[in-house]
């Protein structure tokens, strides 16, 4: 199986800088929760759910100075190609939902509501790669979607490293065989806000790895960024209409 | 980790002060890590000791013959366990499996374990019957700040300092015998590379939403932190390399944003300072290796003497 | 997850309303109808069979298929149930009940008979259920897109031998994916594919209610969980309190005769229901993403 052809073609076809189908929408469960998203990263389906701000069900939950950000994280038994029963409690989850829980702690405005709690639950109905940054867009648009104060988009994205070319947006199948880096960015900056490689590579070519993956997370904030404004449009033209 | 744990206003603000005017308050420079130092067992194989600045901890490695996973039969099996107890620090929770527990535990997993820091293949001794199975046990006694480092740099310590006990197979891979290592001398494990990790705390004296936003990019990074300086950080860094300039680990887990200069800088300057820590990982390997040698061969000058 | 309190007063408005004749319900229904739902079908690539139905008030339930090839001799049944309720434990006895209601009606009722691929091979069915959320108790919604991802279900075609008593070799498929069949496919003329589904009835005064809301749930003195199947009511019907985790104090015995009224209502309308979720499959026929 060759990833990477010496035409400069992958797997499914695309080229080094080029991402997966984006596919996103946001307040898919207006019923059910006060923001929703729901998005398609290649094969990767997330479902995203935000209740909240609310008051905590447990007293131990408030913090007099800001909200918690609470992470329930379900990964359904169908989500890979081979059907595999999951604990909640394995190490690899409860590795996610930390992470994911930080990195939203800083990029929500958590001051503006003290004692409350945001309660933020996935679904992850397929998974093929890039599991982490889907995850983290889901919930970038489902809190904004519920109107929860952010300082900006926090657009994520993987990236690997193919014998000395990086390339954007990994497949399931391209993870299992290169390092995966996966990252945050805060909006349209150059600054983190999550990071996370579990693989070998040379230090020498991290910043080309870097170069793509900030490029790329810069895509998936536009992508998101339209759906967002085309929902906001929808919902003001009702405005007016009424 | 218990929440309440809270520094008063005044030793928080102290403290930002000092940093903002180049000082921390145990006179470290900001990219200096505290002196290991470091005790190994004399009696046993793969029993370290190892006092990072005041943080503690003891590891010991041990193996055992099991049989391989059925999907990977030529390879041996390797775990470490990471125990964090109330000990080291009252607020730790003694219940199991707190969110930073694992976290630290995945971690220092994903630098040794995940990056075949040890060569599995050489634990092997019948395919798909016999392998070896070492298992890292990684205690805590005392907190003090960076338990990942430490944590890092102690199981890498045991690896090397771990010697399993020769073995012979006999009628034709059907038995095999395990030599006392009084009998022959046993075998060091084959560590193939050697990850270390550093972590960065970070510290934003500016404003909040400037610094989100980028416009301004005036945080302070520390290297190795201590307890205080962790309760105050407000974000921090795992960067995992080893001394071939391979990165293997990238972690930040929330916490403000780093920006990308700054995280490639980090990388960077911390070469020195992995390449300073596999030699002392050596050097005292080295001497005591040389220690070792000479006590057995005073014993063995004395039974020549009996003669 | 919002449990709605009634106040005494609602309450009293409520149950005196629905133990009119006819019964009077809060969103005007009639006392054998359905609240009304949403269905798609066919949405994961990854599973042979897919459904979602979500009702307006944001309940949502969603249901894969997936299929595997076993030694029939090797497997006690040749279907697998697992539900799993957003923001309850797996091993909560609310999960554990809606997951023994299901698995007990599907390995009881169904044709495995044609699952079976060759004297030794099998297909088993994986049949996992997601409650997104829900406000009403879930049984109904779950065996519903349960109903709808087994009819849509689509299994590989088998290309190699069906007789392997002699010959050790592996089942072979084809591989173009247009040629797999549905389970009703397998099935021989006048026979049609219906899997069983579960409605759940609400007892109050001498009425029975279709599909209580969880408004209703709260007033209600019992209620009756019916499975049907082969277009009559089967066993098992048993009775529940409907509104868990509430202290709902109309609970109360039942009446016999209900039980036999239950079981009348539902040969008489369950064939509507059925017929109405397979005008649902027939008129999505849109591929693609859910929403």
């Amino acid at each position: 199986m060759e990833l990477y052809s010496p035409e400069g073609l992958r797997l499914d076809g695309r080229r080094w800088n080029e991402i997966r189908n984006f596919e996103c929408r946001i307040n898919t469960h207006p019923n059910s929760s006060d923001g929703s998203s729901y998005i398609e990263q290649g094969n990767t389906k997330v479902i995203c759910m935000v209740q909240g701000p609310m008051e905590p069900t447990l007293r131990s939950q408030a913090n007099a100075n800001k909200a918690t950000i609470e992470v329930n994280l379900a990964v359904a038994n169908f989500s890979t190609l081979e059907r595999k029963k999951r604990s909640k409690s394995e190490k690899r989850m409860v590795e996610m939902k930390t992470t994911l829980e930080r990195t939203f702690e800083q990029s929500v405005m958590c001051n503006l509501y003290p004692r409350t709690v945001i309660q933020i639950d996935l679904h992850v109905l397929s998974q093929d790669g890039g599991l982490l940054a889907g995850l983290t867009n889901a919930i970038t648009l489902a809190l904004i979607d519920a109107g929860v104060a952010m300082y900006d988009y926090v657009a994520a994205i993987t990236a690997g490293l193919h014998d000395q070319s990086p390339l954007l947006d990994l497949n399931g199948l391209e993870e299992l065989d290169m390092s995966t880096l996966t990252i945050g960015v805060i909006g349209k900056s150059e600054k983190l806000s999550l990071l996370m490689l579990e693989d070998k590579i040379p230090l020498d070519r991290l910043e080309s790895v870097l170069a793509i993956a900030i490029a790329g997370s810069h895509k998936i904030r536009d992508l998101m960024d339209n759906e967002v404004r085309r929902h906001g449009n929808i919902r003001s033209s009702k405005l007016v209409n009424n | 980790m218990s929440k309440n744990i809270e520094v008063s206003t005044n030793e928080k603000t102290y403290f930002l002060e000092a940093l903002k005017s180049g000082i921390r308050l145990d006179s470290r420079a900001f990219d200096e890590i505290r002196q290991p130092e470091i005790t190994l067992s004399k009696k046993e194989y793969g029993y370290v000791e190892l006092d990072w600045g005041t943080t503690k901890l003891a590891v010991r490695v041990s193996a055992e013959i099991r049989k391989p996973y059925e999907d990977r039969p030529f390879e041996g099996l390797f775990m470490i366990n990471c125990e964090i107890s109330s000990m080291s620090w009252p607020h730790f929770d003694n219940q199991k499996n707190s969110n930073d527990e694992v976290l630290i535990a995945r971690i220092i997993e994903k630098a040794i374990r995940r990056s075949n820091s040890l060569d599995l293949e050489s634990l092997c001794i019948i395919a798909g019957e016999k392998v070896w199975c070492i298992t890292v046990d990684l205690n805590f006694l005392n907190y003090d700040g960076n338990f990942i480092d430490a944590g890092c740099f102690g199981v890498m310590l045991a690896l090397h300092h771990f010697k399993k006990p020769d073995i012979s197979i006999v009628n034709g891979g059907e038995d095999i015998i395990v030599h006392d290592v009084n009998e022959r001398q046993p075998v060091p494990l084959s560590v193939l590379h050697v990850p270390v990790c550093l972590t960065y705390s970070f510290y934003n004296p500016g404003n909040k939403e400037s610094n989100l936003k980028g416009e301004d990019d005036d945080e302070i990074y520390l290297l190795d932190a201590n307890l205080l300086e962790e309760q105050n950080r407000e974000g921090s860094i795992v960067i995992t390399l080893n001394k071939n300039r391979e990165l293997i680990q990238l972690s930040k887990n929330g916490g403000i944003p780093i920006n990308a200069n700054v995280l490639l800088e980090l990388s960077f300057k911390s070469m020195k300072i992995v390449d300073r820590l596999t030699e002392k990982i050596k050097e005292v390997i080295k001497k005591h290796e040389a220690e070792r040698y000479e006590e057995l061969n005073l014993r063995l000058l004395e039974v020549g003497a009996d003669r | 997850m919002s449990k709605m309190i009634l106040s005494p007063a609602e309450r009293s408005y409520l149950y005196d309303s629905l133990t009119q004749a006819p019964p009077i319900r809060p969103d005007s229904r009639t006392d054998h109808q359905f609240r009304p739902l949403e269905a798609k079908t066919s949405f994961l690539p990854g599973s042979n069979g897919s459904a979602r139905i979500r009702l307006m008030d944001g309940s949502e339930c969603i249901v894969s298929v997936k299929s595997k090839v076993v030694l029939s001799a090797l497997e006690s049944s040749l279907i697998e149930c697992d539900i799993d309720v957003s923001g309850f434990r797996d091993d909560s006895n609310f999960v554990s009940n809606l997951k023994f209601y299901l698995t007990n009606l599907l390995q009881h009722n169904f044709p495995t008979q044609y699952l079976k691929l060759t004297s030794r091979y099998a297909f088993k069915l994986f049949i996992d259920c997601i409650v997104i959320s829900h406000s009403s108790y879930p049984l109904s919604l779950i065996s519903l897109t349960t109903y709808l991802a087994l009819k849509t279900t689509r299994l590989p075609l088998l290309v190699s031998d069906v007789n392997d008593e002699e010959v050790a070799e592996q089942p072979t498929f084809s591989d173009d994916w247009d040629n797999a069949k549905y389970i009703g496919d397998f099935m021989k003329d006048g026979e049609v594919f219906q899997p069983p589904i579960f409605i759940t009835l609400g007892v109050i005064g001498p009425n029975l209610i279709f599909d209580p809301s969880t408004e209703e749930e709260q007033v209600l003195e019992n209620g009756l969980i019916v499975s049907f199947y082969g277009n009559k009511v089967i066993t098992p019907i048993s009775n529940i309190n409907l509104a868990t985790n509430s202290n709902n104090s109309n609970f109360k015995g039942l009446n016999r005769s209900l039980i036999t009224k239950a079981m009348a209502l539902g040969n008489k309308y369950c064939p509507a229901v059925v017929k109405a979720l397979d005008t649902l499959i027939e008129q999505d026929d849109e591929e693609g993403t859910i929403f």
